[in-house]
């Protein structure tokens, strides 16, 4: 048989190492920043972009998106080459999407500091951004499939099969969650409300974990750990279990996100359901991993590859046992809403994903350079400031969020709250300061891996394109009916409909039910849609992501009744595009704030939270105060607001504007009664009438259902 | 008022638990079955696809 000559392309992967190393450290740095704003407010600079509400969502996407996305693409360019004999289909697709990507990265970073948000968590970017992912997705997926197509290995290695989920669902959510309505160039509304919108974000977020962050680094794992370990995968039987039960069971356990709000009952108890099974795929791939290192532990002593694998195996270990714990109501009803959840996301983001990340990089940099490691000794340091930073980032947040939610629930004797909000978050700020002295250390470690990479490419010198050799693949031609596994595992395009089949079923099932509800719940008669200037006030909330850090959805426990008011109903969100209750209470929930104080207060409030609450640690938002409301933006929004079904009147676009002037002027009259002077048309004056509408649709007497 | 009240008017939601549960234990059964009547030989040759490459 005749053997082909080939080359695997080097410079992509090293492209997408060089984009996972800069904004690995630039996400970290950004995480460290509003990190240090949690205990020195006056770090946020005073300024709109570098505020914590803007800073936090830029952390999250850079570090989901531009590091471990690029990371899983820097190891998927390197792998499927190397597992299907083949480079890659082409070079063309391959630098679109690798600058497409950056470019998207690039995007992201100046619209969110800049304050343009669809404020649906890790879905924060606008409309047209949505569109150019999509695009750039879909180019990588034909690189994909197009490799596997003209491949000379006659089967697909199960790592193959997690890169292939992981588009097919990605693309599956990230459009299903992106539907919206655009109402200008930088501004759109969800098109889900209330309810079903926290039920398709949540389904998204929670698989944005599980496909963004878990399934390709899985498929990473199965390629790289018998790699560096140079040995076969434990079982191989194992890894196809793992495989097939993680992508069915993962798509249902959104609604975990969402227990004692007010989802239905009956989609909260899926998701608990089947978080709890998501244990026995999670810990078999874990063992799987852990496993394939029995009689080889003498090489972890020696290679830092393997080091930083198995810590990241381990975290991976421990991260989806808590989260199926975490899913239970009773640990949620302590652990949701504090600290403790961002302990446990950085169990995964630092131990898992960084790690893993590190551990290829560690990998990947000597082989294309064709040198060893500069210093075996410096990622070793690495490795342990990097896992002495996650304790002391994680415990410390572990002890907050758990005494936090004690003190939130804890009674007087007489029956009264024991503590103020301000009491439980003043508590926690030495975990703060821990837990970013952790972070420094990691983002420290971090530094060191760039020295140690970019002396070791100073040393070697880089192949570009490294010389193969294989036989092209002949047609197989069976005497008898093949078996139908024997097809799935060899035919791409079938595996990766079946992944597709596999995980919209899930989504379905959840979806089905909760979007009847429209026609079948109630809506409360007195919930009436917001007026122009609370819109507008409303869309200022979520420019400065106010719902990062207070949360709108009181439920159903003595303590939260006590505190904020009545708890929510399903029924008082139907207007909300895009729902606002938020998943961290940094600050106070605001669902009932509306009525509380005075309009001065709140004014008072947003130029200096410490002047109205001592010992606050939001930040000021002076520029409210001096921002003039742009009104021109309101007959388009209200117009938005009508395809959606919001039961405005049809001609009301062109006279919300006299209405917005009205009430803007009601709000002014209460601020000059306080000795406050200022405009009507100002930003805070929207904002004062958003958050003093909040909860008061149902504060009346009369609440009555209608049929 | 809760909503669970009116979920539960929602015709035939009760169905979509039962549903979610016997999809899911017979795709397990299907993946199981699959997996053990695998050939320990092919397996062993797919698992060393990465190391041989």
């Amino acid at each position: 048989m005749t053997v082909e000559k080939f080359y695997y392309d080097n410079k992509i992967v090293k492209a997408f190492g060089m984009a996972t190393v800069v904004f690995g450290v630039v996400g970290m740095l950004a995480g460290l920043w509003a990190a240090i704003q949690l205990y020195l407010p006056a770090s946020s600079l005073n300024l709109p972009a570098t505020t914590f509400g803007r800073l936090r969502p830029l952390h999250t996407n850079a570090i989901i998106f531009a590091f471990v996305g690029n990371a899983s693409f820097a190891g998927i360019y390197y792998s499927l080459q190397r597992l299907c004999k083949a480079r890659m289909y082409s070079d063309k697709l391959s630098w679109f999407h690798f600058w497409g990507w950056q470019i998207i990265i690039a995007a992201a970073a100046i619209t969110l500091l800049w304050g343009k948000t669809t404020g649906k968590e890790y879905a924060e970017l606008e409309w047209p951004i949505d569109v150019a992912i999509t695009l750039v997705w879909v180019v990588f997926g034909i690189n994909m499939l197009g490799t596997i197509i003209k491949r000379r290995e006659k089967h697909l290695y199960v790592a193959i099969w997690f890169y292939l989920a992981t588009w097919v669902t990605v693309a599956m959510l990230h459009i299903v969650n992106s539907i919206e309505i655009p109402v200008s160039f930088m501004k759109s509304y969800s098109w889900y409300a209330g309810v079903q919108d926290a039920l398709v974000q949540w389904w998204y977020g929670h698989n944005a974990v599980a496909f963004f962050l878990t399934t390709p680094v899985l498929g990473l794992m199965y390629y790289f750990l018998p790699k560096a370990a140079n040995r076969p995968i434990y079982s191989y039987r194992l890894s196809i279990i793992h495989f097939w039960a993680l992508i069915f069971i993962y798509i249902w356990a959104g609604p975990h996100h969402l227990l004692y709000t007010a989802l239905p009952d009956w989609a909260q108890s899926l998701g608990t359901v089947f978080s709890i099974m998501l244990i026995a795929p999670s810990w078999g791939g874990m063992l799987n991993g852990l496993f394939t290192l029995r009689g080889a532990w003498d090489k972890v002593r020696e290679d830092p590859v393997l080091k930083f694998m198995v810590v990241a195996i381990t975290c991976y270990g421990m991260a989806t046992l808590e989260g199926p714990l975490l899913s239970l109501k009773n640990v949620s009803a302590i652990a949701h809403y504090t600290d403790w959840i961002v302990a446990h996301v950085h169990v995964g983001g630092l131990g898992w994903n960084g790690f893993m990340a590190f551990a290829i990089l560690y990998y990947l940099v000597p082989k294309m350079w064709n040198t060893t490691l500069y210093s075996k000794k410096l990622a070793t340091n690495h490795f342990w400031i990097g896992t002495i930073g996650i304790v002391l980032y994680a415990v410390p947040l572990y002890w907050a969020g758990f005494e936090q939610s004690l003190m939130w629930k804890s009674f007087t004797p007489e029956g009264q709250l024991r503590f103020q909000f301000m009491e439980t978050v003043n508590n926690l700020i030495p975990m703060y300061i821990s837990r970013s002295i952790g972070g420094a250390l990691y983002l420290t470690g971090a530094l060191m891996m760039v020295y140690n990479l970019a002396k070791t490419m100073a040393q070697g010198s880089f192949i570009a394109n490294e010389a193969a050799e294989a036989a092209p693949l002949v047609k197989a031609v069976s005497p008898q009916k093949e078996y139908w596994h024997r097809v799935i595992e060899r035919k791409p395009v079938t595996l990766l409909v079946l992944s597709l089949i596999v995980v919209a079923i899930g989504g379905l099932v959840e979806f089905m039910p909760t979007f009847l509800v429209k026609s079948n719940v109630p809506t409360i008669s007195s919930v009436k849609p917001y007026t122009p200037l609370e819109l507008q006030g409303r869309d200022i909330y979520v420019r400065e992501g106010c719902y990062v850090c207070h949360s709108q959805m009181i439920r159903p426990f003595r303590d939260e009744v006590a505190r904020y008011g009545e708890y929510s109903k399903a029924g008082e969100f139907v207007y909300d595009h895009p729902f606002q209750w938020g998943s961290k209470r940094t600050g106070p929930d605001l669902a009932r704030e509306g009525g509380k104080y005075p309009d001065s207060w709140h004014y008072n409030h947003m130029y200096d939270p410490r002047s109205m609450s001592p010992g606050s640690i939001m930040p000021q938002y002076p520029w409210l105060l001096d921002n003039k409301l742009d009104t021109a933006s309101t007959p388009a929004k209200i117009k938005a607001m009508i395809t959606l079904g919001v039961p405005y009147e049809k001609d009301y676009a062109n006279r919300a504007n006299a209405d917005l002037m009205e009430q803007a002027k009601t709000i002014e009259g209460n601020l000059k009664k306080d000795k406050i002077e200022t405009d009507p048309d100002m930003e805070i004056i929207a904002l004062i009438a958003y958050l003093q509408r909040l909860g008061k649709d149902i504060k009346g007497p009369a609440v009555t259902a209608q049929q | 008022m809760k909503f669970i009240h009116y979920i539960k008017n929602v015709s035939g939601v009760d169905i979509m638990g039962v549903f979610s549960l016997l999809v899911f234990v017979a795709f397990f059964i299907g993946v199981s079955i699959w997996v053990f009547k695998m050939k320990k030989s092919r397996l062993d040759k797919i698992s060393r696809i990465p190391i041989d490459n």
